[in-house]
């Protein structure tokens, strides 16, 4: 609901009261869902421009540059509301949602990623969350024949009542076909096609706005419903649309529905829009002219036609099938005009509707400064029993029971599936793009800055490790309560730590969402998830390179860890099994020591010399080199005690979660030339061992076989599903 | 060899199978939309039906598509002995059509399923394994509803007639429940018509059809299949 | 003309012409109270074979499978043979007659909504009210029949009440006899007349057989008065009203049900320890717009196979709501 300070602020700029309609109208636009209102003030530390940036934050999705006459689109948002209270419907219109970003560009949609957090699914609830997310997401995907490319998967208890369902979709596009979000020309129509209009979804906006109470059941009228088939339509139609140029402007409705849709394209078009409500094909006929302006139902899209090629419009929509209206003009008063059979309903300035809400005060509170100390820390009893609990720990389990629900083929482009360290598509080009998304949580909660800048640094080494080269960012940023001065304190750390990163290494930010007020009253106590900015990086492959992946490729070769291994273990998943809770300072962020390791695999990438290559991340050495041998036929054998660094236990050095380390595969004939790319740039380096032909995990003082890892690492998750 | 690709509402692998076919010699792929009714398949010498979710597999997978007007030319072109394959969404609609017997029903885990499987090609000849009997091949399926259901009777007519052309295996070729993805009957991944020119087969043959989507095994039954477009 | 059927107002005879039909006559009796009380009045079974023959025609117009045909003599109807179900179906708006003696009430208390009942033909017995589960554990009728009775009835209720409101005449209540033809088609056959239904003018006085049963006036009068009101209505202003039908259809018991397995899991992992078993299957509602026949229930099993049921591994159920 609009606060009495934004109600003032619009009946004095209109000087008089708003309508009935106009209020629902600006109550939906300046909800800090559509208006960013507490957010949008930080982005200026993010990184946005870049030779290759050809559409940057702003529309539906940024554009990058991959050459030879070819664009990348990417879009990211989240559905973290809609999935906790109809987790199927949720999931599967945040899919439908995200897509319509990307296609309304004009873009082909070739990819999805989705990232995905819960409680612990040992509670029904969250199994229940988890199974229906994933349905939802996989009905609906499939469906619409978009492969799912990559994802993540988080369990923490501080999401039981919010969980969090953020989506990626991938795309390309011709830049002379690029179709833009905005109504320039006067006289022009208005034609929405796609869907019918219903209640589904009426305020959805202001909803995802507020936190949740105990009564979140009665949310579910504000849940949209997902229609895979009529986007299947709408996608096929709207390319027909595009190949012949019939539109001037396009934009999909999303949150905030028509007045969001019309309200920004008359907003970056410079224009006015003049509706007639009564003009929309309906679902339900009772409807109110207040409730079809702010209708989320899904599948819609609104395009602007100039009237020479209105007819041939109607046609093709006729033809495909796809229900539509002719809803009104741009006009060039600057004003959102909305009818109901002539009667004037709404008429607002499109400077107050959109960003036209007095900026809202928002304290920054201080982190808690957390301790050095690694006190807590002891070596296990048990070292195999140990790394046995952590393979199937759900954090880092195998995650196939998600992702086999996901086509991950259709559309025959899929060169790395999931599972590895990131997706990778094969562009028109013949370029190879790849595609990962991290955020580890509790290093975020630990210290936002640093934790987001590592997560930052966790998907850019997934990327190098497979052989790509950074290209682009996109993020959603999952935080509490803007108006709580703890919540909103993690939010702009967050923000500092990305904007740091994005700068360091010159990588743009090209796309992205906010999702704030994760938060829920649970008995009169307030749950806040932890800080999640969700971290999405591509990357691009020289032209011809095969993508490394991780699975171990030969006996009798090298493995190699690359970086310093320092005691940081705070915040590793390592102390969460140990002590069950995270605490003290985690992992730093080291931009150049980063770079480092960075140059080193990559320069031995284009040289060819590394088989297989894991990032070392989430669960350390210990875990990356386990995953690198469970994907393969083989086993290894190491010896652990030069590790460079200060790390001074087995553990330590097994489990420790310090940025800027890789492992590579190397074959003997490619170690001397290895070890001088290492020397060159100075990087630390050690050789921890061999392959082996037998599926045998040895670290020295303990060893495992592959089929009992494997076991447990595949049922980590399995066991609460099935 | 013109081979229409079908596109009902909600097919999604349409593409696909056209790229794969624009690989093969002799192949003239033309997509044909279910709207164009019998006169869309006038010039036909085969058919593929493509998978996805024609009419959104809302009713049952395949149902709706399955009393479409164009299948009654799918019917004619099947009856005059030339080649028909349907894959995934289209093996379930030749089966809802009659066309082949038995049905697909929810895979056992009553989840949809995508990953690479092995299949064992069967050591009779058919019209789309010439040259692949006996072999094993790697190809990726994705599919809520592949869980092929039939008689006993039917079983074993298709046994006895050798109808049964792919079955699911492990990577070593051994066809048991574990290579099973689905719960099908008998493993079953594929089956042919008594006549043997109309294939459904529930893995995608255009999805291993290049190196580097991880396969290119299964461009052969594309290839075989078009050779029959010429008989 | 050979007589199949002496009823007490009616004689039923065989059609010379064709095997299939038969000829009603209508006669001037006029029973009352199980044939107790009896009269004859000049002019009453031409009445009621007109008033007959005219809704059947509109009921007929409407959609609704009826016994017939053509009108004869001014006191015969040509029909389609059926062979009566021995199940008289009641339905009534306002309480009123047996209804009232039974449950103690006073006459005109209007019922919420129609209220559906059975009787067995027994004159015997004198027609008692009989329960569902009786009449098919008794072999009169099938579970399906009488869904179907039920159905045809409330819609003939909806047409004749809505006619006779143009012309401010409240339906009370009636009594429907179906008959099974040839085919096997479940038609409405009897008669409708005043002596099957109770009308009331706006002031709640009868305008039916209760007059009889009352002594209260001239019957034939009566009669052809009402007669006269009910073809001064328009039927085309009579809306067509929709009927819903559930088809429910479900896997074969001995084919797997994985997506009602999984399901059980689900519910056992939210606590719920004892199902012993789930299976899914789905419900299509399917509203129509006219009454439902025995024409559209073929359609309706012509549509399952074709469409609705795999009738390899599903079977359905037919429900009309």
């Amino acid at each position: 609901m609009l606060t009495k300070e934004e109600l003032e602020h619009a009946k004095t700029v209109l000087g008089r009261k708003p309508t009935e309609t106009e209020l629902g109208m600006l109550d939906v636009l300046w909800s800090e869902h559509c208006s960013y209102k507490s957010s949008k003030r930080w982005f200026y530390l993010f990184k946005t421009e870049g030779d290759k940036v050809a559409l940057g934050i702003g529309e539906g999705a940024g554009l990058v540059d991959i050459g030879d006459g070819y664009l990348a689109a990417v879009a990211m948002e989240s559905h973290n509301h809609p999935s906790q209270i109809d987790p199927y419907n949720g999931a599967a219109t945040g899919v439908g949602g995200i897509i319509r970003d990307v296609i309304s560009q004009g873009c082909k949609a070739v990819g999805l990623m989705n990232c995905l957090r819960f409680g612990h699914p040992s509670k029904p609830h969250n199994a229940y969350l988890l199974e229906n997310v994933v349905r939802g997401i996989s009905e609906y995907g499939n469906s619409v024949g978009i492969p799912v490319v990559g994802g993540e998967l988080e369990f923490d208890d501080s999401y039981d009542d919010n969980c969090l369902v953020n989506v990626i979709c991938v795309g390309w596009v011709k830049p002379e076909e690029v179709v833009r979000s905005s109504a320039k020309t006067p006289g022009h129509h208005l034609v929405l096609f796609g869907s019918t209009t219903g209640r589904d979804g009426i305020a959805g906006v202001s909803f995802a706005s507020e936190t949740f109470s105990d009564e979140e059941e009665d949310n579910r009228g504000a849940v949209q419903v997902g229609d895979p088939l009529s986007k299947k339509i709408v996608i096929d139609t709207l390319q027909e649309l595009i190949e012949e140029k019939l539109l001037e402007g396009l934009q999909d409705f999303g949150g905030g529905g028509m007045t969001s849709a019309a309200g920004e394209l008359a907003k970056a078009g410079g224009t006015g829009v003049e509706i007639d409500l009564d003009k929309v094909p309906l679902r339900e006929v009772d409807m109110k002219p207040s409730e079809i302006v702010i209708s989320e139902s899904q599948e819609r899209m609104l395009a602007i036609v100039a009237p020479e090629n209105l007819d041939r419009v109607k046609l093709l929509l006729e033809k495909n099938g796809t229900p539509y209206g002719i809803i009104g003009k741009v006009t060039d008063d600057g004003h959102y005009t909305a009818k109901w059979y002539g009667e004037e309903k709404a008429r607002l300035p499109i400077s107050l509707l959109v960003e036209g809400f007095p900026v809202p005060e928002r304290i920054e509170g201080k982190i808690a400064a957390q301790p050095e100390s690694m006190s807590w820390f002891k070596e296990p009893e048990d070292y195999k029993k140990n790394l046995l609990e952590l393979l199937g720990s759900v954090n880092l389990c195998d995650r196939s029971w998600v992702y086999s629900q996901y086509d991950q083929h259709v559309q025959s482009n899929t060169v790395v599936d999931l599972g590895e360290n990131g997706g990778v598509l094969e562009f028109p080009n013949n370029r190879k793009l790849a595609f990962t998304s991290d955020c580890n949580s509790f290093w975020c909660l630990l210290d936002p800055q640093q934790g987001t800048a590592n997560s930052a640094c966790e998907s850019l080494r997934n990327l190098v490790s497979m052989g790509a080269t950074p290209i682009f960012i996109a993020d959603c940023l999952n935080f509490g309560n803007p108006e709580r001065p703890e919540s909103y304190g993690q939010f702009v750390e967050a923000v500092r730590g990305l904007g740091r990163f994005s700068n360091d290494f010159d990588i743009p930010i090209v796309g992205g969402n906010v999702s704030l007020y994760n938060e829920a009253e649970v008995d009169g106590e307030t749950k806040r998830i932890n800080p999640t900015p969700q971290i999405m990086i591509a990357g691009i492959f020289e032209k011809g390179f095969t993508p490394i992946r991780r699975n171990l490729l030969s006996p009798w070769a090298n493995i190699f860890l690359v970086g310093e291994t320092l005691p940081e273990l705070n915040g590793s998943e390592y102390q969460r099994i140990a002590t069950g809770q995270v605490k003290g300072v985690p992992p730093r962020y080291r931009p150049e020591i980063e770079k480092q390791s960075m140059n080193v695999i990559q320069e031995a990438h284009q040289k060819g010399l590394i088989r297989s290559c894991n990032n070392v991340g989430r669960g350390g050495i210990g875990i990356g080199l386990m995953k690198m041998a469970l994907r393969s036929k083989y086993g290894f054998k190491l010896n652990l005690d030069y590790i460079p660094g200060t790390a001074n236990s087995l553990a330590q050095r097994l489990y420790s979660e310090t940025s800027g380390r890789y492992l590579a595969e190397v074959t003997e004939s490619n170690q001397a030339e290895f070890l001088k790319i290492i020397e060159k740039h100075g990087s630390s380096v050690c050789e921890l061992g061999l392959t082996v032909k037998e599926p045998v995990a040895d670290f020295g003082i303990f060893s495992l076989s592959m089929d009992e890892a494997r076991k447990v690492f595949s049922n980590g998750l399995k066991q609460y599903m099935e | 060899m013109v081979v229409a690709v079908l596109r009902f509402p909600g097919t999604n692998n349409e593409n696909d199978i056209l790229r794969a076919l624009s690989l093969i010699d002799g192949a003239k792929p033309i997509l044909v939309p279910s709207r164009k009714g019998l006169a869309g398949l006038k010039d036909a010498d085969g058919i593929v039906i493509p998978g996805g979710f024609s009419y959104g597999d809302y009713l049952r997978a395949g149902a709706v598509a399955s009393v479409e007007s164009i299948t009654e030319g799918v019917r004619n072109l099947a009856e005059d002995g030339k080649p028909v394959i349907g894959i995934c969404n289209g093996f379930q609609i030749l089966s809802e059509m009659g066309l082949l017997p038995g049905a697909l029903l929810p895979n056992d885990s009553a989840r949809f399923v995508c990953k690479w499987v092995y299949l064992r090609v069967s050591d009779n000849t058919t019209m789309f394994t010439e040259g692949l009997e006996g072999s094993l091949i790697r190809i990726p399926i994705a599919h809520a509803e592949g869980n092929y259901y039939c008689s006993d009777d039917e079983l074993e007519s298709l046994r006895d007639e050798f109808r049964i052309p792919f079955r699911y295996c492990n990577e070593d070729g051994d066809v048991n429940d574990a290579a099973n993805p689905n719960g099908s009957i008998d493993n079953i991944a594929g089956i042919v018509n008594q006549k043997g020119n109309v294939l459904g087969l529930m893995p995608h043959p255009e999805r291993a059809s290049r190196p580097v989507l991880g396969s290119s095994e299964g461009l052969a039954i594309l290839e075989n299949f078009v050779r029959a477009t010429k008989c | 003309m050979d007589l199949i059927h002496e009823g007490k107002a009616k004689r039923v005879l065989q059609d010379p012409d064709s095997p299939e039909r038969v000829i009603i006559e209508f006669t001037d009796t006029v029973t009352a109270g199980d044939g107790d009380k009896k009269k004859e009045f000049v002019g009453k079974g031409t009445i009621a074979c007109e008033m007959s023959k005219y809704l059947f025609g509109y009921l007929e117009g409407k959609g609704i499978d009826t016994h017939y045909v053509k009108k004869l003599a001014e006191n015969q109807l040509l029909c389609k043979k059926v062979t009566i179900i021995p199940i008289e179906v009641v339905c009534r708006n306002i309480a009123a007659g047996s209804f009232c003696r039974r449950y103690g009430i006073e006459k005109g208390i209007e019922l919420t909504q129609p209220l559906i009942e059975f009787f067995m033909k027994d004159d015997k017995l004198h027609d008692p009210l009989i329960t569902t589960g009786a009449i098919i554990r008794l072999g009169l009728a099938e579970r399906e029949d009488l869904d179907f009775m039920r159905s045809v009835t409330l819609s003939v209720n909806y047409y004749l009440e809505e006619l006779f409101k143009q012309r401010n005449l409240i339906l009370v209540d009636f009594k429907l006899e179906f008959g099974r033809t040839e085919k096997g088609h479940i038609v409405v056959a009897d008669e409708i007349s005043p002596d099957i239904m109770r009308i009331w003018d706006s002031k709640a006085a009868s305008l039916d057989k209760d007059i009889f049963r009352e002594d209260k006036g001239d019957l034939v009068a009566t009669y052809t008065q009402v007669f006269e009101e009910m073809k001064k209505a328009n039927p085309d202003e009579v809306e067509p009203r929709t009927e819903s039908i559930q088809v429910i259809v479900e896997s074969k018991s001995g084919i797997k049900n994985p997506p009602g397995e999984v399901t059980k899991k689900a519910l056992g992992r939210l606590g719920f320890a004892d199902v012993e078993e789930v299976r899914m299957g789905k419900v299509f509602k399917i509203v129509l717009r006219k009454p439902i026949t025995s024409e559209i229930l073929n359609q309706l099993s012509i549509m399952n196979v074709k469409l609705l049921s795999n009738p390899i591994s599903e079977k359905y159920k037919v429900r009309l709501e």
